[in-house]
């Protein structure tokens, strides 16, 4: 949960959220605003410690502009499953899922899947473990998803709130 | 002197090489004239102002792609080859960006999303 407030995420950025919010599993949260109205700030320096600090719980998180993740997944596949090719977004989207769902079938836990205009947003939505799907994009609207609005008013702050 | 063939491609799931505008501005060859119209276009564009010293890294994904568009239309390149320019910017800002490379004289290319 992340407590409604005022945070000053970066030195010049600031957030003010109206609401307490949620994140709860097997449901989907869209967050919806204009390039630069904090979106991707909030899932970095709100949402993403508060999933961190959640027990048990597993974490997946394809950030806006993927490349040097992609490189990390790269070498990751490279040295546990090397027979793996992964050269693109999509296939590191899969490579992530068939780890997790070996993960959880070992030790079943909450899923947490944070999409910051991930290409291959299908992928992710084609998991077959119950999960929470947090996810930017640009494009198009989820079906059934629960609206974030990220509302600019100045350069300086942007405002958060549920489309209720 | 370019070749017929020569493009500078700029692609927007890699839209900055450093982390500093005035970096940018240099590996881009805009001069100071060119430098002032630059933050002039990307505040209009964006709403946000930078100074040259601006650390790029505090930028949202969908400004530093507006930036990479500001930079590649004021550079010196004749033929610009834009990748998954869309994918990034809300619709109000891919309206403008539009508008800005189909008022622009150089020979442009939108590849893959857009």
């Amino acid at each position: 949960m992340i407590k409604a407030g005022y945070y000053q995420v970066w030195p010049d950025f600031a957030l003010e959220i109206g609401s307490d919010l949620y994140f709860e599993p097997g449901k989907s949260y869209q967050l919806q605003g204009a390039n630069g109205s904090g979106k991707s700030s909030f899932i970095q320096k709100l949402l993403i410690p508060a999933l961190r600090a959640r027990k048990g719980a597993y974490l997946v998180y394809l950030e806006q502009q993927m490349h040097l993740q992609l490189y990390a997944i790269k070498a990751h596949a490279a040295f546990h499953a090397p027979g793996i090719r992964i050269s693109s977004p999509s296939d590191a989207a899969m490579y992530l899922m068939q780890d997790l769902k070996k993960a959880y079938t070992a030790k079943p836990g909450d899923i947490y899947i944070v999409s910051d205009e991930c290409p291959c947003l299908h992928l992710l939505q084609a998991l077959k473990l119950p999960h929470c799907l947090i996810v930017i994009d640009h494009h198009e609207v989820l079906p059934g998803a629960e609206q974030l609005r990220f509302e600019a008013q100045n350069q300086n702050l942007s405002k958060v709130s549920r489309d209720v | 002197m370019n070749s017929p063939k020569d493009a500078l491609i700029c692609d927007a799931n890699h839209p900055l090489i450093s982390q500093c505008l005035r970096e940018e501005i240099l590996l881009y060859h805009i001069d100071t004239q060119g430098e002032a119209i630059l933050r002039e276009s990307f505040e209009r564009l964006s709403g946000k102002s930078i100074s040259t010293d601006h650390d790029l890294s505090e930028l949202s994904g969908g400004q530093k792609v507006l930036l990479m568009l500001c930079l590649a239309l004021l550079s010196p390149a004749r033929s610009i080859v834009f990748k998954d320019l869309r994918h990034s910017l809300d619709a109000h800002r891919w309206e403008h960006a539009q508008r800005m490379i189909s008022e622009s004289d150089k020979d442009i290319t939108l590849g893959c999303d857009a």
